[in-house]
C-alpha cells in the first residue's frame, strides 16, 4: 500500500445468524461444526420443495420487518464493541459522524411485499420499506450515525461490496469511519424466487464436495466498524484487523451463471492482491464464497488455482455456508467477521458435510474439523446474481 | 487529485428528449415536459414526467426475452453514453471499464408482477423468469453483460442520492487508477407499482393541480418523473490519448446526511474538493421536487452555503418530474448541456419563494454565465450528494 494513504483497521464486530445473536455464538457455532439449517417456518410453503432453511427464532420484528431488526442488532452489537474500549455509555463512538452502508438483496422485502399485493390498499410504511434506502436511513437515524449513508444492492455480493465502497470512501476522506451492514431476511417474495432459481438442494449444503447439489438460503445481519487507524487511535480504539485490499467486478458473461473458469472471479481476487499490494504468495487463508452449487464451486476453485497456481494447495480453503447457510446480503459481511476471527484466533472454522473431494475442484479444503493455523492475511470471496464479484482481503491489525 | 476527472459521453433519455440534441432543444425551450398519465388503480390522472417513446432493440446487440422498463432506460442510456463517447468496448481491456448505476425503485413492476403470480397461483408457479429481473442491481448488471464491462462494478439504491453517489464513487475509482473508463449514472422509470405506492404514501400531486411549485410557499407535492441517464468518465489523460474531447470535469463531489444540516454538509465537501468558492460558481441545479420539507431543506442548505452569493438556482424536476434515484445522473448531465443550451429554464410555478433570499431563475432565457455548475441530488430518507461541475 502507499505510505501515504490511510490504513483502514476493522474495530467493531456485530452479528445475528441463524446460528446465535451475537458474534460470538455463531462463532462457537461454526467451530462446532453446528448446522443452521432447520425447517422453514416462516410461512406457509404450499408444497415448494425447498422447506430446509437458515431460519432465525425468537427475535421481533422492528419497524414491521425482521430484515430491519436483525441488522439493528448487528449494528448495535458492532458499534457496542468498538466503544467498550472506552466506555460502556450511549453508543457513540465520538462527536465526529460515523457513516452507514447498509447491503442487501432485498432490504425489508419481509414487510414490503405487504404492498405489492394487488387490489389492495397499500400500507403506507409498507411502501416506503420498498425503497431499501428507507431501512438505511432508519437504522442511522435509531443509532445516531450523523455522516452519509449509502445503500448497495450488489445482490449476494453486496456485503463485500460495501466493505469495498466503505474503504473507498475513508481513503478518499468521505468519512473517518463507516458502519457496515449486510442483511436480509427470508420473506414470500425472495423464498419462492430463490427456490425457482433451483439453486437449492435438499440434501446438506457440501460445498466443494463432488456430490455437491446446492446451497442453503438463510438470513441475518452482520456488521463491521472501519475507521482510518488514525481516527481509531485518536479515540483510544483497538483495531481488530487490517482492511487491506478490496475489489468489485462483474464477470460480464450471464445474469446467473459464472464465466467459464472463474475469470470474473480470478480478476476480482487479482484486483484485491493488487489494491494489498500482496502477492498471491502472502495470502494464508481463503474464506470462498462456496455456495455448494455444481457451477459456482468449480468456477471459484479455478479461479483460486488460476490467480495461487503453486501456492494453491498450501492455502487452506474454507466455506462457511456448509453450516451457516448462504446468508444474502449478509454472506459477504459474516464471511469477513469469521476471517478476521481467524486471524485474531488462528483457528480455521471447517467445512462441513464434506464426504467426496471433487477432482476438478482441487483446493486445500478445511473439511469437517476445525484447523489451527498462524495467519497473517486473508482473502474473502463473494459473488452475486447478475454477475457482480467482490473480493476483501484482511490481515493483522 | 493528478489527472481531472473528464466526462466524456453522455446519454440520457429523460422527458426532455432521448439523446444529447433533442435534450438541448427541450433545455432552450425550458418548457415542462410534464403530461397526465393514465394509471388504473388511481382514482384521477395524476401528472408524471414520461420519456418519449425509443426503440430499445436500437442499442443492444440481440433482441432480449424479457427486460423491464428500468432496465431498458439504463440499457439504452448506456448504449447511447458509449456511442456518444465513441468508445468500442470491443476494441478496449474490458477489465478496465466498468460501470457504477444508481436507482431507487428499480423493477417495481416487475417484482409486482412476479409476486402476483405467487399470490394468484401459489409459491410454485411463480415464473423463474422474472425473478432476476426483480433485483435492484438487475439493470447495472444487465448492462455490464450487455458491453462485457468486466471493471469496477457498483449498484447503488440510496434514494434520490443513488445516481449521484455512483458518480462520486466512480471518480474516485478513477483517481485511484482502478479503471480506464467509467460508466456511471441511474435509471428510474414510471411504473403503475409506482404510481399506486406513492399515492398509498400520499406522496402524489393532488388532483387538479398543474404544477409541483417547486420551492413556491405553496409547493403541492411531487411529480413522478423517470429517466436513464449515463455519464462516461476518464481521466484526461486518458480520453486525450485516445482523442476524445472532454465535455466536462468532475471537479468535486461531497457527500452528507439528509435535513438541511446534511445537503449543506454536501455542498460544502464538494465546493471544497473543487477548490472553489460560492460566488464562482455559474449556477445551482438543484434537487428539489415539489415536496416541501426537501424543497426547504435545500434552499436552507443552499442560503448557508452560499452565503449571500447572487448564484442562480434552478430545479430541473420542475421540467422532467421527480426522476427518483436518477436524479443526480440527470442534473449532472443537464449541467453538462445547459452550457450548449446557452441560458437557463425557469422554476415553473415559482412565484413566492417559501426560503427567500436565493436567485432563484423564474424568468425564461436567463442567460448562463461562465464557470462552473453546483449540482445536487438530496433524499430526505438519508443522504444528500452534491457535485462541482465545469
Amino acid at each position: 500500500m502507499h505510505p501515504t494513504l490511510p490504513r483502514i483497521v476493522v474495530s467493531g464486530l456485530g452479528a445475528i445468524t441463524p446460528l446465535g445473536f451475537s458474534v460470538a455464538e455463531t462463532w462457537q457455532g461454526l467451530l462446532a461444526c453446528r448446522s443452521a439449517v432447520g425447517p422453514l417456518d416462516l410461512f406457509p410453503l404450499d408444497g415448494l420443495a425447498c422447506a430446509q432453511a437458515g431460519q432465525i427464532h425468537g427475535l421481533a420484528p422492528l419497524a414491521g420487518s425482521r430484515a430491519i431488526a436483525f441488522a439493528m442488532a448487528a449494528c448495535r452489537e458492532a458499534l457496542g464493541q468498538a466503544q467498550s474500549e472506552i466506555t460502556n455509555c450511549e453508543l457513540r463512538i465520538t462527536n465526529s459522524p460515523v457513516a452507514l452502508i447498509a447491503a442487501t438483496n432485498f432490504g425489508a422485502m419481509d414487510h414490503g411485499e405487504k404492498a405489492l399485493t394487488e387490489n389492495a390498499s397499500p400500507v403506507a410504511d409498507a411502501a416506503r420499506n420498498l425503497c431499501p434506502h428507507a431501512v438505511t436511513d432508519l437504522l442511522a437515524a435509531t443509532l445516531g450515525l450523523t455522516g452519509p449513508r449509502a445503500t448497495l444492492t450488489l445482490s449476494c455480493a453486496a456485503g463485500a461490496a460495501a466493505l469495498a465502497h466503505a474503504a473507498s470512501l475513508i481513503r478518499h476522506n468521505r468519512a473517518e469511519r463507516v458502519l457496515v451492514v449486510g442483511y436480509d431476511a427470508l420473506s414470500r417474495f425472495a423464498w419462492s424466487g430463490l427456490c425457482a432459481l433451483r439453486t437449492m438442494t435438499r440434501d446438506r449444503v457440501r460445498p466443494f464436495d463432488c456430490h455437491r447439489s446446492g446451497t442453503i438460503f438463510s438470513e441475518g445481519a452482520a456488521a463491521l466498524l472501519l475507521e482510518s487507524d488514525s481516527a481509531c487511535r485518536a479515540r483510544g480504539g483497538t483495531p481488530l484487523a487490517e482492511l487491506l485490499g478490496w475489489s468489485t467486478n462483474n464477470n460480464g458473461f450471464h445474469m446467473a451463471a459464472p464465466a467459464p473458469h472463474g475469470a470474473g472471479t480470478a480478476q476480482a481476487m487479482r484486483q484485491a492482491l493488487a489494491c494489498a499490494d500482496l502477492l498471491p504468495e502472502a495470502v494464508d487463508h481463503i474464506n470462498a464464497h462456496g455456495t455448494a452449487t455444481q457451477a459456482n464451486d468449480l468456477a471459484e476453485a479455478q479461479a483460486i488455482a488460476a490467480v495461487f497456481g503453486p501456492h494453491t494447495p498450501r492455502i487452506p480453503v474454507t466455506s462457511i455456508k456448509s453450516s451457516l447457510g448462504h446468508m444474502l446480503g449478509a454472506a459477504g459481511t459474516i464471511e469477513a467477521i469469521a476471517s478476521i476471527l481467524s486471524l485474531r484466533e488462528g483457528v480455521i472454522p471447517p467445512t462441513t458435510n464434506f464426504e467426496t473431494p471433487d477432482p476438478d475442484c482441487r483446493v486445500n479444503l478445511v473439511a469437517n474439523q476445525r484447523q489451527e493455523a498462524r495467519l497473517r492475511h486473508v482473502l474473502s470471496n463473494s459473488a452475486g446474481i447478475g454477475g457482480g464479484n467482490a473480493v476483501v482481503i484482511l490481515g493483522s491489525a | 487529485m493528478d489527472q481531472p476527472i473528464t466526462i466524456t459521453g453522455l446519454g440520457i433519455l429523460s422527458p426532455l428528449g432521448i439523446g444529447v440534441e433533442e435534450t438541448v432543444a427541450a433545455l432552450r425551450e425550458g418548457e415542462p415536459a410534464l403530461k397526465t398519465c393514465g394509471v388504473q388503480s388511481l382514482p384521477f390522472s395524476p401528472l408524471c414526467g414520461e420519456v418519449p417513446a425509443f426503440r430499445i432493440e436500437e442499442w443492444l446487440a440481440a433482441p432480449k426475452t424479457y427486460i423491464d422498463r428500468n432496465s431498458e432506460l439504463l440499457l439504452a442510456a448506456v448504449g447511447m453514453a458509449l456511442r456518444h463517447a465513441g468508445l468500442d468496448c470491443a476494441t478496449r481491456d474490458p477489465e478496465r471499464i466498468g460501470i457504477l448505476a444508481g436507482t431507487a425503485w428499480s423493477g417495481l413492476d416487475t417484482m409486482s408482477a412476479f409476486f402476483a403470480d405467487y399470490l394468484q397461483k401459489g409459491p410454485r408457479l411463480v415464473k423463474p423468469l422474472l425473478f432476476p429481473h426483480a433485483y435492484y442491481n438487475t439493470a447495472v448488471s444487465l448492462a455490464a453483460i450487455e458491453w462485457s464491462l468486466r471493471g469496477p462494478h457498483q449498484s447503488f439504491a440510496s434514494g434520490r442520492a443513488a445516481a449521484a453517489q455512483a458518480l462520486i464513487a466512480a471518480r474516485d475509482l478513477l483517481a485511484d487508477d482502478e479503471a480506464d473508463v467509467l460508466l456511471a449514472g441511474g435509471s428510474e422509470a414510471l411504473s403503475t407499482t409506482r404510481f399506486h405506492l406513492l399515492s398509498a404514501q400520499q406522496a402524489l400531486l393532488p388532483e387538479g393541480i398543474t404544477s409541483a411549485h417547486i420551492f413556491d410557499a405553496c409547493h403541492a407535492g411531487t411529480i413522478p418523473g423517470e429517466a436513464g441517464v449515463v455519464l462516461v468518465l476518464e481521466r484526461r489523460d486518458h480520453a486525450v490519448a485516445r482523442g476524445a474531447k472532454p465535455l466536462a470535469i468532475i471537479r468535486g463531489g461531497g457527500l452528507g446526511p439528509t435535513g438541511a444540516a446534511g445537503a449543506a454538509d454536501a455542498i460544502r465537501a464538494a465546493l471544497q474538493e473543487a477548490g472553489i468558492a460560492p460566488a464562482e460558481l455559474a449556477c445551482v441545479c438543484a434537487s428539489a421536487n415539489g415536496c416541501p420539507a426537501l424543497d426547504n431543506a435545500e434552499a436552507w442548505a443552499l442560503r448557508e452555503t452560499l452565503a449571500g452569493a447572487p448564484v442562480p438556482v434552478i430545479a430541473p424536476a420542475a421540467l422532467c418530474g421527480d426522476t427518483g434515484g436518477v436524479c443526480g445522473a440527470l442534473h449532472a448531465a443537464l449541467a453538462v448541456l445547459l452550457r450548449a443550451a446557452g441560458n437557463l429554464p425557469p422554476v415553473a410555478g415559482l412565484a413566492t419563494p417559501a426560503v427567500p433570499g436565493l436567485a432563484y431563475v423564474t424568468t425564461p432565457a436567463t442567460e448562463l454565465r461562465r464557470g462552473p455548475i453546483l449540482v445536487l441530488a438530496m433524499d430526505l430518507d438519508g443522504t444528500s450528494a452534491a457535485l462541482v461541475l465545469e
